[in-house]
């Protein structure tokens, strides 16, 4: 039996976004572990200017990545296509022959997916509206951020780079990130969830918008190693109409879901009571249709 | 007798040795090996994969140092398995293609070579080889095979013998399906003679041609290609008292077709007054499928079938409710021949109250496994989690212990009845 097929999906999920959200941060203040070492606030604000600055990022609006998704230890062959808007809605397409299709989207006020494998699931239901809008790390303040550290050098495919660990503010998520010591491009970053560490390398940055963005992306989860590689990433397109569109077998469960937060909630007053926008406003690129 | 190696397979053969063992190492769950001395195991190995004269004697030493963990999942498949799907592993094992990528072509289901059947469905009733199921359409029911027959011979060759032989190993009634199934099986357009016996002792000679398989010829990754196919009907309760759903698959795999027939199946009996989920035989596959497949009949959210269990923590098996379920009763068909995910299918919804399990029990075969391919070109599969059911219970070793014990009887296959399915239907007539 393949117990991991739905793994692979959310992990090609995780590396989509992860390649999305590589603009770099630019955290307020930094604490060189070794003073012979540059500062992290100089090394990332130099990785900023690297990738294009802020400014080019701040420009950004929409992306699209279309690529190939691979998992060469089990012969997995996929597609992935991704869109992403400044305000954090996404939607994922990835599709596995032999494993079927996943759909992975987040609209602000639902996250939801849709699998041929598992079927149709609500993952998270906004409390209040729209926050369910994460913008990507590279339109975080300095605030997000509460810890930045330079713990060493390391090397990443033979190359130099220096490591940084830096902490998100309110994600549990701490990442230690790998700059190349002479362009200061990412090259690495290892992602610490719970107990689960994730290792995304990138390689083969081309300029997309005035934006440096990794085309190759490998990450590695408990000694499983996927690949994207990106035949395209596009930037400032609008979305395709209807993309972000509530399916109706979504907008079922939606509705069964309120149903049973109120009899539960009746049930149960302290409970804190499922909202959702009654009528979500179109966000760019977003057209709601009617139902 | 000569090897009839290349130094350059025997190089790639140690290789492989190298990445059976240290997959073994750092993938199986258990970190202990469950008390194997794992780096014997390799010196066993070593030095018959050295001086091995053949392919066959390489996987025959990798095969019995992975015997050693005594566990299911845990195979060495040919690298003819693979031909048509070019690979880092499998261009080295082929010098001279140098074309780029690490997986040019994956997941490419070849119909070239593969095996053809005669249509006949047989287990070992009471000692003896019984036709349970004939296939309408298939070379052997244009011959005449009828339910209840007994297979004599196949090709010359007592059934009595082998399946004697099969007595008393573990996945006895795996391996016997397993066997009576490929026994008919061959390539295009030749024929196989077989010998019958009918109810009343009389013997029947056949001449049967084979067929292609029914079912879509799917594959994903580095497991071998399999036809699938369902089956789906709506069988009518005695007395007008109403229909059931029935749906049965061999595999829980090729999950693009699979997946919408089994919903037309369901959505088409939503009001049915019960519905059956036949997974005799089934040796099992993806196993989210099970997940997609018990959100039809599981209403209520956050319900999990089980929980896997790996090295580095646990991942539950938890069932994604439809926006519309069945909620009559449900009954699921079992057998020995049932495996992985169909145990943990059988074994979650029979531990949520949500079915009743009829049938023989499960082979108790039911780790999550992996397959990769090996530098030689071989393909591995391994385990590399436990997995336990919701009510607590390891299935590997052990089973889906059927609530209704039912099994075939010479009789009421000769009467084309399945008992399966007639115990079942009994309860379904009832059952709220």
């Amino acid at each position: 039996m393949i117990g991991n097929t739905m793994k692979l999906h959310t992990l090609t999920a995780a590396i989509v976004f992860t390649t999305m959200a590589l603009a770099q941060k630019a955290p307020q203040r930094s604490a060189p572990a070794n003073p012979r070492l540059p500062s992290a606030r100089s090394i990332l604000d130099k990785a900023v200017a690297a990738t294009g600055g802020k400014a080019a990022f701040q420009a950004i609006q929409t992306q699209r990545l279309v690529g190939k998704v691979m998992s060469p230890d089990i012969g997995i062959l996929g597609t992935v296509t991704a869109y992403r808007n400044k305000q954090g809605q996404s939607h994922l397409t990835i599709d596995i022959p032999g494993a079927g299709t996943t759909v992975q989207a987040n609209d602000g006020d639902v996250e939801w997916m849709d699998s041929t494998l598992t079927g149709p699931k609500i993952v998270r239901v906004a409390s209040t509206p729209g926050n369910l809008l994460v913008p990507g790390n590279e339109y975080m303040t300095p605030e997000d951020y509460s810890k930045m550290e330079v713990s060493g050098t390391d090397s990443v495919d033979g190359k130099p780079c220096y490591s940084v660990d830096l902490k998100v503010k309110e994600r549990n998520e701490e990442i230690n990130a790998c700059y190349d010591t002479t362009s200061f491009l990412a090259l690495r970053m290892i992602t610490k969830a719970g107990a689960t560490a994730t290792t995304s390398v990138f390689s083969d940055y081309r300029d997309v918008a005035g934006v440096k963005m990794a085309f190759t992306v490998r990450t590695e989860v408990k000694d499983r190693v996927v690949e994207m590689k990106f035949e395209s990433i596009t930037a400032n397109e609008p979305f395709p109409p209807n993309l972000l569109d509530v399916p109706d077998d979504i907008e079922k469960l939606l509705q069964q879901r309120e149903s049973t937060e109120i009899r539960e909630a009746e049930e149960d007053k302290d409970r804190p009571k499922l909202r959702r926008r009654p009528a979500p406003a179109a966000a760019p690129g977003k057209k709601k249709s009617a139902k | 007798m000569a090897s009839t190696l290349t130094a350059e397979q025997q190089r790639r053969n140690l290789e492989s040795l190298d990445k059976v063992w240290s997959t073994v190492r750092d993938r199986y769950w258990d970190p202990t090996l469950g008390g194997v001395d794992w780096n014997a195991a390799k010196q066993v190995a070593l030095p018959k994969v050295r001086t091995a004269r053949s392919m066959a004697e390489v996987r025959a030493a990798l095969r019995e140092m992975v015997e050693k963990l005594g566990k299911s999942h845990f195979a060495i498949l040919p690298s003819e398995l693979y031909e048509g799907l070019e690979t880092d592993a499998t261009k080295r094992a082929s010098p001279g293609n140098t074309r780029d990528g690490s997986i040019a072509r994956a997941a490419q289901p070849s119909a070239a070579d593969e095996e053809c059947a005669v249509g006949i469905e047989a287990e070992v009733v009471d000692g003896k080889a019984l036709v349970t199921s004939v296939e309408a359409g298939s070379p052997a029911a244009l011959a005449g095979i009828r339910m209840g027959w007994e297979i004599v011979s196949v090709e010359g060759t007592p059934m009595a013998p082998l399946i004697s032989a099969l007595a008393g190993i573990r996945l006895r009634e795996h391996y016997e399906q397993t066997f009576l199934r490929g026994i008919f099986e061959g390539p295009l357009p030749e024929a196989v003679q077989a010998v019958f016996s009918d109810g009343a002792g009389n013997v029947h000679n056949r001449t049967l041609s084979r067929a292609t398989p029914k079912g879509n010829l799917a594959k994903l990754g580095y497991t071998p290609a399999t036809r699938v196919w369902l089956d789906a009907s709506q069988l009518a309760l005695p007395g007008d008292a109403g229909t059931v759903g029935y749906v049965r698959f061999n595999e829980f795999m090729d999950p693009e077709h699979l997946m919408p027939a089994f919903q037309k199946a369901v959505r088409e009996c939503l009001r049915c007054k019960g519905f059956i989920i036949d997974l005799r035989g089934n040796p099992g596959g993806l196993g989210a499928m099970s997940l997609g497949m018990a959100g039809w009949f599981v209403s209520k959210r956050s319900r999990r079938l089980g929980t896997m269990k790996e090295r580095e923590g646990d991942q539950d098996f938890t069932v994604n409710p439809r926006p519309e379920t069945f909620e009559g009763p449900l009954a699921i068909l079992v057998n020995g021949g049932s495996a992985s995910t169909s145990e943990i299918l059988a074994a979650g919804m029979q531990d949520l109250g949500r079915a009743r399990v009829f049938g023989t029990r499960t082979a108790g075969a039911a780790l999550p496994s992996q397959f990769i391919l090996l530098p030689n070109g071989d393909g591995f599969q391994y385990a590399e989690a436990n997995y336990i059911s919701r009510g607590g219970k390891v299935l590997e070793g052990e089973g889906v212990t059927p609530d209704v014990t039912v099994k075939h009887t010479r009789e009421s296959l000769l009467a084309e009845r399945d008992a399966f399915i007639d115990a079942a239907m009994s309860w379904l007539q009832t059952a709220k």
